[in-house]
């Protein structure tokens, strides 16, 4: 095998990424939303664009956060899915022509400007940054 | 080798270049209406005993796929979607651009949405992903139920798929997914190329004369899949169908000579059980082959394979993979003492193939991969890429990288 093709595939390697602590989240809707409460796995099924549309037939518009401590502990505990799971579930589904994965928000303060615009959108954010904006959901 | 040589270098020197180097970034984002999302992949594949895709066993870089994809949401539940791919995978693809898929989907209900174009297959838990590399912790996903020489047949589908979710409440969900279209065929690969080198044999069996110009239509695909998501954390179960049906036409001697090849219930069942760190997958498969050649009913047998995958991430970044892959071509013949009968060799009736691998991911967009692989027997076609002759134990080593947008 020649040495030269290993090398160009061996200089391939970078230092790790630091991991990043979880936080406390609230899921958090818009405040005209008449939904109040919902189930993790309805929960769940929304951010996994398996349960697409809300009780009154509006679509559902799903809003995530950039990878940070709120993302990571949102899908560890509601997706059970690591970051990289749940990043690897919308990449299948874009490659593979069976769907567009949410957008995306840089923090909770973003995240909160745009639920609070849009009266069909679901997100999480800080709890420490719940405020009269947005409305929470309790999950049972 | 020597075209396929220049655009691997080219493919290379894009995933080394600066732009893949780049912090994380998201799809170039035109607005509400259109997204634009893409992936490069280039690999090199290095057997011995014997040619695995194409002329291994010198070492070879015809291991590459890229796409490029579009995606439009007109409205809230009615998009338009469309992905480009050019793949050279050894003696298929050639870098040819090609539409892998192209539909417009309507989801009227969470129970019931409606493709229509061309559609990815839902066959086992990774058939609709199987052309992106950076989907799966190994290059080559396990070949008793993903063989590349039946990609083409198997792949995606010009028709329709109804699909949708259904809620079982405090049970979990079912997703389900079901089919009907037909495939284009493209003469390089490897089902044409496997029925030309049957339809040469048998021919010459008959004393017909030589076989060329093969072509292939096929008549019909229809399958369909369900998945069921229980409570319990990480697990997932699935079981899916497929059945098609296709003509071919050649030049025999002096005259025209045709075959009918049909795959008949090709079933899998799959089990997947995901953790923070590991990733435990196994798959059982079984399907007839049923084809007919120059009058000549060929003796097709119910095959039967599967496999057990285990990824464990060993760093946040770094995983290994193995997995045990069997395949018989003879689901009552394991010890393939049926070809010996027909004068062949038994080992063309089994593979059996070891894999042990890494995999890096660099980045959340860049991926490295190294694996080696052990095999025992030939069976899948291996005849095609080594007309001297196939040995029973051979091996490969794959080198990959990855990179998305």
């Amino acid at each position: 095998m020649p040495s030269r093709r290993l090398l160009l595939l061996l200089l391939l390697v970078l230092p790790w990424p630091a991991a990043v602590a979880a936080a406390d989240f609230v899921v958090v809707v818009n405040k005209e939303n008449p939904v109040e409460t919902l189930d993790r796995s309805e929960v769940k099924n929304i951010f996994l664009g398996k349960k697409t549309f809300w009780p009154n037939g509006q679509v559902i518009d799903v809003i995530l956060q950039d990878e940070g401590e709120v993302h990571q502990g949102f899908v560890l505990e509601i997706l059970r899915k690591t970051p990289a799971q749940f990043q690897l579930y919308w990449k299948l589904a874009l490659f593979s022509g069976t769907g567009i994965p949410p957008d995306q928000q840089p923090d909770s303060q973003a995240v909160k400007a745009a639920i609070a615009a849009n009266p069909k959108m679901i997100g999480y954010i800080d709890v420490q940054q719940l405020d009269d904006s947005v409305k929470k959901i309790e999950l049972k | 080798m020597k075209r396929s040589l220049s655009t691997s270098s080219i493919l290379l020197a894009l995933l080394i270049s600066p732009a893949a180097t780049a912090p994380p970034c998201h799809a170039f984002d035109l607005g509400e209406y259109l997204s634009i999302n893409g992936f490069l992949s280039q690999g090199y594949i290095d057997s011995h005993g014997n040619n695995y895709l194409g002329d291994s066993q010198d070492g070879s870089f015809q291991l590459n796929e890229f796409g490029l994809t579009l995606n439009s949401a007109v409205t809230d539940n009615f998009r338009l979607g469309m992905q480009l791919l050019s793949r050279d995978v050894g003696q298929e693809g050639d870098n040819d651009v090609l539409i892998d898929w192209a539909m417009a989907d309507y989801r009227w209900q969470d129970w019931l949405g409606l493709r229509l174009g061309k559609v990815k297959l839902p066959i086992g838990l990774y058939n609709q992903g199987r052309d992106s590399d950076f989907l799966r912790p190994m290059v080559f996903l396990p070949q008793s139920i993903y063989d590349e020489g039946k990609r083409t047949l198997v792949v995606a589908a010009v028709g329709g798929s109804l699909y949708g979710n259904l809620s079982l409440g405090s049970s979990g969900d079912l997703e389900y997914q079901a089919y009907y279209g037909s495939v284009d065929f493209r003469s390089d690969s490897g089902q044409a190329r496997g029925m030309a080198l049957l339809a040469a044999r048998i021919a010459k069996m008959k004393k017909l004369g030589a076989v060329n110009d093969l072509t292939a239509d096929n008549r019909y695909v229809y399958g369909g899949s369900l998945i069921y998501t229980p409570p319990l954390a990480g697990l997932r179960a699935g079981v899916s169908y497929f059945a098609g049906e296709s003509d071919f036409d050649f030049d025999v001697g002096t005259g025209q000579g045709e075959a009918l090849g049909a795959m008949k219930d090709f079933v899998v069942l799959s089990m997947e059980y995901s953790l923070q760190k590991m990733i435990l997958v196994a798959e059982y498969t079984e399907q007839t082959g049923d084809r007919e050649v120059l009058g000549f009913d060929v003796p097709d047998g119910r095959s039967q394979g599967g496999y057990v995958q285990l990824c464990y991430h060993a760093l946040e970044r770094l995983g290994v993979s193995a997995f045990y892959d069997v395949f018989y071509a003879d689901k009552n013949d394991h010890d393939g003492s049926g070809l010996v009968a027909q004068g062949q060799p038994d080992f063309l009736g089994w593979r059996k193939d070891l894999g042990l691998g890494l995999h890096w991911e660099i980045t959340s967009q860049w991926l490295a991969k190294a694996e080696y692989h052990v095999v025992d027997g030939a069976a899948l076609q291996l005849a095609i890429f080594n007309p001297e002759g196939v040995e029973r134990y051979w091996n490969y080593v794959v080198l990959k990288t990855s990179f998305n947008f």
